[in-house]
């Protein structure tokens, strides 16, 4: 792939990152934000809570180079404590370039470990993959207010430019 | 072509428009001051149209976005639109669709998308995205809402970022 178009899609992915708050904005809603970095790895989330809803949204952009891996847990922090009955919402896996293949485990994990959404996913570039997510947990899920309410985390050996979005609807 | 295809997809929405607001028992309210023959709002960016229906139980919406460019900062929302029938929702099931057309620089394009309440309260999100060289992603959206979901209104909200047009389209019955 010529290094401009290259550099075009890592642009891109960052701007998806940037996510910029827009839609924290609707009414009555109470959000949390983070973003960071690790070597070759971009990261942004985001918690919206209504009145009944707590909304996940989390991107992260990869570059690995060859041998590298990025094996993650990020603290997700909320502004109310919530009680999942049941999560619904969607993880897309994005391989731009020919000859790079994607695969990535994709987390989120409530306080008390238990895993409110898992996938592990394959991708051969250029291609995507999306799949929905819907569940309910017969004995629902208890999640605190504040930092560590929930754990976000990956693992990705591929090299090349990937990325990966997840939103989840919690009710 | 980009151009020709949305325009199919226009009137395909505005003749679904046309003839489910005809439906006996149901009532409708749509998009452009509640002109269901012609829901489309044109923005510098691109459109959007939507229509609720209302059975006797279940409440539909369907909707209809274009992204020609991004929106200026990324981010859209058509504000909290009151609903002519108030109702509670224990459940919603449907699809979304997002397209990205052939032609951009990039060849990719990503859309945040959520349906809200009156409440912020999210009735469906998803983060999808992309390759022009790719098919139209078609998922499925099934959720339940064990303690209700009091909606009087809705708002529909993304923020987009593409170098392609792109097609971004809710179903969803709730009830």
């Amino acid at each position: 792939m010529p290094k401009s178009i290259r550099l075009r899609i890592v642009a891109f992915s960052l701007a998806a990152i940037a996510l910029s708050l827009y839609t924290s904005t609707a009414s009555a809603q109470n959000s949390t934000s983070g973003s960071g970095s690790f070597t070759n790895v971009g990261y942004s989330w985001q918690v919206d809570q209504g009145t009944v809803t707590t909304t996940f949204k989390g991107g992260a952009t990869f570059t690995l180079t060859s041998g590298q891996v990025s094996g993650q847990q990020i603290a997700i922090s909320t502004h109310n404590a919530a009680t999942i009955h049941e999560v619904h919402g969607n993880v897309t896996v994005v391989v731009p370039g020919s000859g790079t293949n994607g695969s990535i485990i994709f987390e989120l994990i409530a306080a008390n470990g238990n895993s409110v959404a898992s996938v592990k996913l394959d991708v051969i570039g250029p291609g995507s993959i999306t799949v929905p997510i819907s569940g309910t947990f017969s004995t629902p899920l208890t999640v605190p207010a504040g930092a560590g309410a929930f754990s976000w985390r990956w693992y990705v050996d591929n090299p090349g430019n990937q990325s990966v979005n997840m939103a989840l609807v919690m009710n | 072509m980009t151009r020709v295809l949305s325009t199919k997809l226009i009137f395909a929405f505005i003749a679904l428009a046309l003839c489910c607001a005809s439906t006996k028992a149901q009532t409708s309210q749509c998009s452009n001051s509640n002109n269901c023959a012609h829901p489309t709002v044109t923005e510098p960016w691109g459109y959007y149209q939507w229509q609720v229906d209302f059975g006797t139980t279940t409440t539909t919406l369907k909707t209809e976005t274009g992204f020609s460019t991004a929106p200026t900062g990324g981010g859209f929302s058509t504000g909290v639109f009151t609903l002519t029938n108030a109702r509670t929702i224990h459940e919603v099931h449907g699809a979304v669709a997002f397209t990205v057309w052939p032609g951009g620089s990039c060849g990719v394009g990503s859309v945040i998308a959520e349906v809200h309440d009156q409440l912020g309260n999210s009735i469906a999100t998803v983060w999808l995205e992309n390759l022009t060289n790719n098919s139209v992603i078609n998922i499925p959206i099934k959720a339940t809402f064990p303690n209700g979901l009091a909606v009087s209104g809705l708002n529909l909200t993304s923020y987009s970022s593409q170098c392609s047009a792109t097609t971004l389209s809710w179903s969803l019955v709730m009830n």
